[in-house]
Protein backbone atom coordinates (compact mmCIF):
# COMPACT_ATOMS: atom_id res chain seq x y z
CA UNK A 1 0.00 0.00 0.00
CA UNK A 2 0.92 3.60 -1.48
CA UNK A 3 1.65 5.82 1.93
CA UNK A 4 1.33 9.79 1.38
CA UNK A 5 4.62 9.92 0.88
CA UNK A 6 5.15 7.77 -1.92
CA UNK A 7 2.04 8.96 -3.42
CA UNK A 8 3.88 12.76 -3.65
CA UNK A 9 6.86 11.46 -4.74
CA UNK A 10 4.83 10.22 -8.15
CA UNK A 11 3.28 13.42 -8.67
CA UNK A 12 6.13 15.12 -8.71
CA UNK A 13 8.37 12.57 -10.47
CA UNK A 14 5.23 13.21 -13.22
CA UNK A 15 5.85 16.70 -13.23
CA UNK A 16 9.31 16.24 -13.47
CA UNK A 17 9.22 14.37 -16.58
CA UNK A 18 6.72 16.65 -18.31
CA UNK A 19 8.97 19.54 -17.71
CA UNK A 20 11.39 17.76 -19.32
CA UNK A 21 9.84 18.80 -22.92
CA UNK A 22 11.24 21.88 -24.79
CA UNK A 23 14.13 21.92 -22.82
CA UNK A 24 16.60 22.78 -26.03
CA UNK A 25 14.03 25.24 -27.45
CA UNK A 26 14.35 26.83 -23.90
CA UNK A 27 17.97 26.75 -22.93
CA UNK A 28 18.45 28.88 -26.81
CA UNK A 29 16.06 31.20 -26.08
CA UNK A 30 17.56 31.77 -22.41
CA UNK A 31 21.16 32.46 -23.92
CA UNK A 32 19.77 35.34 -26.21
CA UNK A 33 18.00 36.57 -23.35
CA UNK A 34 20.45 36.22 -20.51
CA UNK A 35 22.69 39.68 -21.86
CA UNK A 36 19.23 41.20 -21.41
CA UNK A 37 18.70 40.37 -18.53
CA UNK A 38 21.86 41.47 -16.75
CA UNK A 39 21.64 44.35 -18.46
CA UNK A 40 18.57 45.15 -16.92
CA UNK A 41 19.76 44.06 -13.49
CA UNK A 42 22.87 46.31 -13.46
CA UNK A 43 20.14 49.28 -15.00
CA UNK A 44 17.40 48.35 -12.12
CA UNK A 45 20.73 48.19 -9.07
CA UNK A 46 21.90 51.77 -10.40
CA UNK A 47 18.28 53.13 -10.48
CA UNK A 48 17.73 52.23 -7.16
CA UNK A 49 21.18 53.42 -6.10
CA UNK A 50 20.61 56.50 -7.16
CA UNK A 51 16.72 56.97 -6.24
CA UNK A 52 17.97 55.97 -2.57
CA UNK A 53 21.16 58.79 -2.59
CA UNK A 54 18.15 60.93 -3.85
CA UNK A 55 15.97 60.69 -1.42
CA UNK A 56 18.65 60.11 1.70
CA UNK A 57 19.63 63.94 0.39
CA UNK A 58 15.78 65.44 0.34
CA UNK A 59 15.00 63.94 3.53
CA UNK A 60 17.84 64.31 5.61
CA UNK A 61 18.16 60.99 6.58
CA UNK A 62 18.89 57.73 4.76
CA UNK A 63 15.90 55.31 4.35
CA UNK A 64 17.27 52.70 6.42
CA UNK A 65 18.25 55.23 9.75
CA UNK A 66 17.28 53.63 12.59
CA UNK A 67 16.49 57.26 13.68
CA UNK A 68 13.82 57.10 11.73
CA UNK A 69 11.50 54.83 14.00
CA UNK A 70 10.44 54.88 17.65
CA UNK A 71 11.96 52.44 20.36
CA UNK A 72 8.87 50.28 20.01
CA UNK A 73 9.04 50.06 16.12
CA UNK A 74 12.54 48.98 16.37
CA UNK A 75 11.43 45.76 19.20
CA UNK A 76 8.58 44.87 16.32
CA UNK A 77 11.00 45.19 13.03
CA UNK A 78 13.26 42.52 15.25
CA UNK A 79 10.97 40.52 15.82
CA UNK A 80 9.66 40.94 12.09
CA UNK A 81 13.82 39.94 10.93
CA UNK A 82 13.53 36.98 13.17
CA UNK A 83 10.16 35.40 11.25
CA UNK A 84 11.51 36.48 7.94
CA UNK A 85 14.78 34.70 8.57
CA UNK A 86 12.55 31.30 10.21
CA UNK A 87 10.63 31.87 7.10
CA UNK A 88 13.63 31.89 4.75
CA UNK A 89 15.50 28.77 6.82
CA UNK A 90 12.26 26.86 6.22
CA UNK A 91 11.39 27.59 2.53
CA UNK A 92 14.96 26.91 1.81
CA UNK A 93 15.02 23.49 3.68
CA UNK A 94 11.89 22.18 1.73
CA UNK A 95 13.86 23.46 -1.71
CA UNK A 96 17.27 21.65 -0.67
CA UNK A 97 14.81 18.57 0.11
CA UNK A 98 12.59 18.55 -3.13
CA UNK A 99 15.76 19.23 -4.94
CA UNK A 100 17.46 16.27 -3.17
CA UNK A 101 14.56 13.82 -4.21
CA UNK A 102 13.23 15.68 -7.97
CA UNK A 103 15.58 15.38 -10.94
CA UNK A 104 13.68 18.24 -12.72
CA UNK A 105 11.85 20.79 -10.90
CA UNK A 106 8.89 22.92 -13.20
CA UNK A 107 10.97 25.92 -11.16
CA UNK A 108 14.42 27.03 -11.70
CA UNK A 109 17.08 27.25 -8.79
CA UNK A 110 17.19 30.98 -9.75
CA UNK A 111 13.21 31.39 -9.77
CA UNK A 112 12.81 29.62 -7.05
CA UNK A 113 15.34 31.12 -4.24
CA UNK A 114 13.81 34.61 -6.08
CA UNK A 115 10.42 33.65 -4.56
CA UNK A 116 11.50 32.36 -1.31
CA UNK A 117 13.65 35.91 -0.93
CA UNK A 118 10.36 37.63 -1.73
CA UNK A 119 8.24 35.35 0.70
CA UNK A 120 10.84 35.92 3.54
CA UNK A 121 10.26 39.54 2.62
CA UNK A 122 6.74 39.72 2.52
CA UNK A 123 6.85 38.05 6.13
CA UNK A 124 9.19 40.47 7.35
CA UNK A 125 6.43 43.69 5.93
CA UNK A 126 3.56 42.01 6.68
CA UNK A 127 4.37 41.52 10.66
CA UNK A 128 5.54 45.28 10.50
CA UNK A 129 2.64 46.73 8.73
CA UNK A 130 0.37 45.29 10.95
CA UNK A 131 1.94 46.01 14.18
CA UNK A 132 2.70 50.05 13.00
CA UNK A 133 6.08 49.31 12.55
CA UNK A 134 7.05 49.37 8.99
CA UNK A 135 6.81 53.36 8.54
CA UNK A 136 8.72 55.33 10.43
CA UNK A 137 7.25 58.13 12.61
CA UNK A 138 8.09 61.19 10.21
CA UNK A 139 7.28 58.64 7.26
CA UNK A 140 4.69 59.74 4.37
CA UNK A 141 2.35 56.53 3.86
CA UNK A 142 0.62 57.98 1.32
CA UNK A 143 3.84 58.34 -0.60
CA UNK A 144 4.56 54.98 -0.18
CA UNK A 145 1.08 53.61 -0.91
CA UNK A 146 1.55 55.07 -4.34
CA UNK A 147 5.25 53.92 -4.76
CA UNK A 148 3.92 50.68 -3.84
CA UNK A 149 1.45 50.87 -7.16
CA UNK A 150 3.64 52.16 -8.78
CA UNK A 151 6.16 49.29 -8.49
CA UNK A 152 3.18 46.84 -8.85
CA UNK A 153 1.59 48.20 -12.40
CA UNK A 154 5.28 48.64 -13.81
CA UNK A 155 5.97 45.07 -12.82
CA UNK A 156 2.18 43.75 -14.32
CA UNK A 157 2.99 45.38 -17.47
CA UNK A 158 6.22 44.06 -17.74
CA UNK A 159 5.10 40.64 -16.64
CA UNK A 160 2.41 40.43 -18.89
CA UNK A 161 4.00 41.97 -22.36
CA UNK A 162 6.81 39.12 -20.91
CA UNK A 163 4.10 36.46 -21.25
CA UNK A 164 2.63 37.38 -24.34
CA UNK A 165 5.71 38.17 -26.56
CA UNK A 166 7.34 34.48 -25.56
CA UNK A 167 5.85 31.36 -24.80
CA UNK A 168 6.39 30.17 -21.48
CA UNK A 169 6.61 26.36 -20.50
CA UNK A 170 7.98 24.73 -17.54
CA UNK A 171 10.65 25.04 -16.17
CA UNK A 172 10.13 28.67 -15.69
CA UNK A 173 12.98 30.89 -14.97
CA UNK A 174 13.58 34.03 -13.36
CA UNK A 175 14.07 36.06 -16.17
CA UNK A 176 10.33 35.00 -17.73
CA UNK A 177 8.85 35.16 -14.05
CA UNK A 178 10.34 37.70 -12.10
CA UNK A 179 8.08 40.49 -13.13
CA UNK A 180 5.10 38.42 -12.14
CA UNK A 181 6.65 37.41 -8.96
CA UNK A 182 7.33 40.68 -7.44
CA UNK A 183 4.04 42.21 -8.51
CA UNK A 184 2.52 39.23 -6.67
CA UNK A 185 4.75 39.79 -3.44
CA UNK A 186 3.60 43.93 -3.30
CA UNK A 187 0.25 43.30 -4.17
CA UNK A 188 -0.73 42.05 -0.14
CA UNK A 189 1.29 44.32 1.11
CA UNK A 190 -0.98 47.14 -0.64
CA UNK A 191 -3.81 45.70 0.69
CA UNK A 192 -2.66 45.55 4.26
CA UNK A 193 -1.35 48.97 3.77
CA UNK A 194 -4.71 49.89 2.88
CA UNK A 195 -6.59 48.05 5.96
CA UNK A 196 -3.78 49.40 7.90
CA UNK A 197 -4.32 53.13 7.15
CA UNK A 198 -8.38 52.81 7.61
CA UNK A 199 -8.10 51.44 10.84
CA UNK A 200 -5.27 53.55 12.11
CA UNK A 201 -8.04 56.54 10.70
CA UNK A 202 -11.05 54.79 12.75
CA UNK A 203 -9.02 54.50 15.61
CA UNK A 204 -7.95 58.21 15.42
CA UNK A 205 -11.70 59.05 14.88
CA UNK A 206 -12.84 57.17 18.41
CA UNK A 207 -10.01 58.49 20.28
CA UNK A 208 -10.58 62.02 19.16
CA UNK A 209 -14.67 61.83 19.84
CA UNK B 1 -2.93 46.67 32.24
CA UNK B 2 -4.07 49.75 30.94
CA UNK B 3 -2.60 53.23 31.37
CA UNK B 4 -5.48 55.67 32.65
CA UNK B 5 -3.58 58.09 34.66
CA UNK B 6 -1.57 58.72 31.34
CA UNK B 7 -4.65 59.09 29.42
CA UNK B 8 -6.27 61.12 31.90
CA UNK B 9 -2.84 63.60 32.32
CA UNK B 10 -2.91 63.67 28.08
CA UNK B 11 -6.41 64.66 28.01
CA UNK B 12 -5.98 67.63 30.96
CA UNK B 13 -3.23 68.79 28.85
CA UNK B 14 -5.82 68.80 25.61
CA UNK B 15 -3.28 67.12 23.95
CA UNK B 16 -4.44 64.32 21.33
CA UNK B 17 -2.38 60.94 21.33
CA UNK B 18 -0.96 62.05 17.66
CA UNK B 19 0.47 66.07 19.63
CA UNK B 20 2.17 64.07 22.33
CA UNK B 21 3.83 61.64 19.95
CA UNK B 22 5.23 64.32 17.79
CA UNK B 23 6.00 66.01 21.10
CA UNK B 24 8.14 63.30 22.38
CA UNK B 25 9.01 61.81 19.11
CA UNK B 26 7.51 58.64 18.82
CA UNK B 27 4.28 57.40 16.73
CA UNK B 28 1.25 57.89 17.34
CA UNK B 29 0.31 53.88 17.37
CA UNK B 30 3.42 53.69 20.36
CA UNK B 31 1.02 56.18 22.52
CA UNK B 32 -1.53 54.16 22.07
CA UNK B 33 -0.24 50.95 22.94
CA UNK B 34 1.34 52.76 25.77
CA UNK B 35 -2.26 54.03 26.93
CA UNK B 36 -4.01 50.07 26.17
CA UNK B 37 -0.99 48.90 28.47
CA UNK B 38 0.00 46.71 24.99
CA UNK B 39 3.74 48.26 25.48
CA UNK B 40 5.93 49.37 28.22
CA UNK B 41 7.96 52.16 27.51
CA UNK B 42 12.00 52.20 28.16
CA UNK B 43 12.50 54.96 30.97
CA UNK B 44 13.72 57.38 28.64
CA UNK B 45 10.58 57.63 26.94
CA UNK B 46 8.73 57.86 30.20
CA UNK B 47 10.82 60.58 31.65
CA UNK B 48 10.12 62.15 28.06
CA UNK B 49 6.37 61.81 28.59
CA UNK B 50 6.36 63.13 31.93
CA UNK B 51 8.34 66.37 31.23
CA UNK B 52 5.43 67.01 28.52
CA UNK B 53 2.54 66.49 30.86
CA UNK B 54 4.26 68.01 33.67
CA UNK B 55 3.90 64.94 35.93
CA UNK B 56 6.12 62.56 38.05
CA UNK B 57 7.10 59.34 37.09
CA UNK B 58 5.09 58.28 39.86
CA UNK B 59 2.33 59.87 38.81
CA UNK B 60 1.93 58.01 35.43
CA UNK B 61 3.50 55.04 35.43
CA UNK B 62 3.84 53.59 39.06
CA UNK B 63 1.28 51.01 39.83
CA UNK B 64 -0.50 50.34 43.10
Amino acid sequence: MYNILDIMFFILYYMSRETNKDNNEKTERRRIMTTTFVIGVIAGLITVAVIYKLAAKFTGAGAFCKDNFDERQLLVRGNAYRYAFYTLLILMTVWMILGEVISTLPVTTGLALFIIMLISIDVYAVYSIKNDAYFGVKYDKRRYFIFFLVIIAMNLIGGIANIMGNEITAPFSLMECANIAVAAAFLPLLVLMGISAFNDREESDDEES
Amino acid sequence: MKNLKLKSARAAKDLSQQQLAEMVNVSRQTINAIEKGDYNPTINLCIAICRVLDKTLDELFWTE
